[in-house]
């Protein structure tokens, strides 16, 4: 992609998808303590009322305050995305690493089962843990967690196979060291590069997943606010109060954007297959 | 691709539908909650769930259920759905025409505008049409299908009023109105892999443009578009038709929640009828159904390589 300058120096696309990833996280993190107004407060009196300076997104079906509830679905979803990204990549790099390094049959099951997970369709998936764990928001961190899983897994395993046979791993082999020691010390943190990559673009991935599961209202469950849970709500009142449908896609639209084009960036910076 | 390639093929297909028939098995029962309680609910009598229990078949152990549950399989039943009270493969087959041609028409209308998006950008790199691409690719990436399909069905259904803001017609009744109810949808749920396509037709392009074959092809004085969309347009789909397959498993699951959004009658709302109402049998079926569905799509994907890349049929 054409979003990094040469020599390392941050191009402008880099730059940009950086300070809206920062700007998002900011607004997660002020949303977890203070909104403009309560976003579960309910005044019917002021119900579908278009942005004012009050409430400059406009008011939901419930007279309840749309920026509030987008600050507040900003936690909700950053919450979500990281706390499943963080299940894949611990559990899938953990999977990838030993199957790659020790080999034999070991990796051989790892990767028919790592095929299996692949073979269902990825909502379909995380729909069927959350049916077998209850809904909920961190039911639904959990079975985007293990939807990703395989990615991390077959990433993790390719990157080691090819430095496991680099003649810098024989030489500390030779030595003497213990494959852990191995494996941790010096085959894992040069593998980083393109799971980093890979975490970033699987963000995106969990934010659609999160708003897709509450959207079909099995994922974050009232009176929390989640950008899903907005949109199916918006759908029953499209001709009175279209603003309520378009807040909460432009978020997601610009969450996702924004985690893509950082992991393109950081592609063109960190993977070595590219350079 | 060979006769010893395709055994190989079939036997590793064979493997990964056991591992997704113990995955589908073990999903609903190693995970904690006692299908029969969910149910039936935590106030029901005793003998009420021991019954159930025995319906389910989840009294017995482990290695028994999931061999009773293989042997149906293999018979072609899918079991009995708790709240239809019907055979499970019957209400897949009754929906299946909705998503099998809301999946069809999508994946038409991702080829429809991403092979011509990445063609044009790669035919005219640099330029303004290379930047538009760029930004349909990466927004359309972006873009949730369920939201781009709220505001489809707000401006073609709710201002404009030419199409209906959901329900379904089959086929049989009225093609046109069939074509019509499905014309938001699809499009909703192509333009992702549109997206996908479109920058992978597009880099493939440029690689195989800086090829021999097609260094000879200009060498000889064929004029350009004869080079670009004859020599190197059919060696650059193999990729794109890659990303295609890989996409079949997203165009499935993001048909579940297309259906939802246009109220369509298919498979995606029997999943979530199946979820909302606990129906185990139900959920378990359909679950299996899908992915296997999805294996054997993958599988004539990568046998349609060797008919574009002659070069594969030996590999």
């Amino acid at each position: 992609m054409t979003v990094v300058a040469q020599g390392g120096r941050l191009g402008r696309g880099a730059v940009a998808s950086l300070v809206a990833v920062a700007l998002i996280s900011v607004i997660a993190l002020v949303g977890m303590v203070y909104t403009p107004h309560d976003p579960a407060a309910v005044e019917i009196g002021k119900r579908l009322k278009a942005p004012t300076a009050e409430h400059p997104l406009g008011t939901d079906q419930f007279g309840r305050d749309i920026l509030s509830r987008l600050m507040r679905g900003a936690s909700i979803a950053m919450t979500v995305a990281g706390l499943s990204v963080a299940i894949s990549v611990s559990v899938g790099v953990a999977i990838g690493a030993l199957a790659g390094y020790v080999r034999g049959w070991l990796d051989e099951g790892a990767m028919r089962a790592m095929d299996g997970l692949l073979a269902f369709p990825a909502l379909l998936l995380a729909i069927t843990v959350v049916a077998a764990l209850g809904p909920g928001h961190r039911n639904a961190a959990i079975a985007i967690g293990i939807v990703g899983i395989p990615v991390f897994a077959r990433l993790t395993r390719s990157v080691v196979l090819v430095l496991a046979s680099r003649e810098f791993v024989t030489a500390v082999e030779a030595q003497g060291a213990g494959p852990a020691y191995v494996l941790g010390r010096h085959i894992l943190p040069n593998a980083m590069g393109p799971v980093i990559v890979q975490a970033s673009l699987a963000v995106g991935r969990a934010i659609v997943a999160e708003a897709s599961l509450s959207y079909l209202g099995l994922g974050t469950q009232p009176p929390l606010p989640s950008w899903g849970k907005m949109l199916q709500e918006a759908q029953g009142y499209l001709s009175l109060a279209p603003w309520m449908a378009v807040v909460p896609g432009v978020a997601v639209a610009v969450t996702v954007l924004a985690f893509n084009l950082l992991g393109d960036a950081l592609r063109d910076l960190l993977d070595p297959r590219l350079r | 691709m060979r006769g010893t390639d395709l055994l190989a093929r079939a036997a590793s297909v064979a493997v990964t539908l056991v591992v997704v028939s113990i995955f589908t098995f073990l999903l609903l029962r190693v995970l904690p909650g006692d299908p029969a309680l969910l149910i039936l609910g935590a106030e029901s009598p005793g003998d009420t769930l021991a019954e159930m229990r025995r319906e389910l078949g989840t009294d017995r152990p482990l290695l028994v259920q999931y061999g009773a549950w293989v042997a149906s399989v293999a018979r072609g039943e899918l079991g009995i759905s708790i709240r239809h009270k019907r055979p499970v493969l019957d209400l897949i087959a009754e929906r299946l025409p909705v998503t099998l041609s809301l999946s069809v028409l999508a994946l038409l209308v991702a080829l429809a505008i991403g092979l011509p998006l990445g063609v044009v950008a790669a035919a005219r790199r640099g330029t303004v049409a290379d930047y538009g691409a760029l930004v349909f690719s990466q927004l359309g990436q972006a873009i949730p299908s369920f939201w781009l399909g709220i505001m489809l069905i707000f401006a073609f259904a709710l201002k404009l009023r030419w199409l209906p803001t959901g329900g379904y017609e089959p086929w049989s009744d009225d093609p046109a109105e069939a074509l019509r109810s499905l014309a938001m949808p699809s499009l909703a749920l192509g333009v992702v892999l549109a997206a996908q396509i479109a920058r992978m037709q597009r880099s493939s392009m440029l690689d195989v443009m800086r090829e021999d074959f097609v260094r000879t092809a200009r060498a000889k004085g064929l004029p350009e578009s004869r080079v670009v969309y004859w020599h190197t347009l059919r060696n650059a789909l193999v990729p794109t038709v890659t990303v295609v397959g890989l996409q079949v498993g997203s165009v499935l699951g993001g048909a579940i929640i297309v259906e939802q959004i246009f109220a369509l009658p298919g498979l995606g709302r029997l999943v979530l009828f199946a979820v909302v109402n606990r129906d185990w049998p139900l959920i378990q079926g359909l679950v299996f159904f899908l992915a296997a569905l999805t294996v054997v799509l993958n599988l004539l994907v990568d046998l349609s390589y060797a008919w574009l890349d002659p070069r594969t049929r030996r590999a």
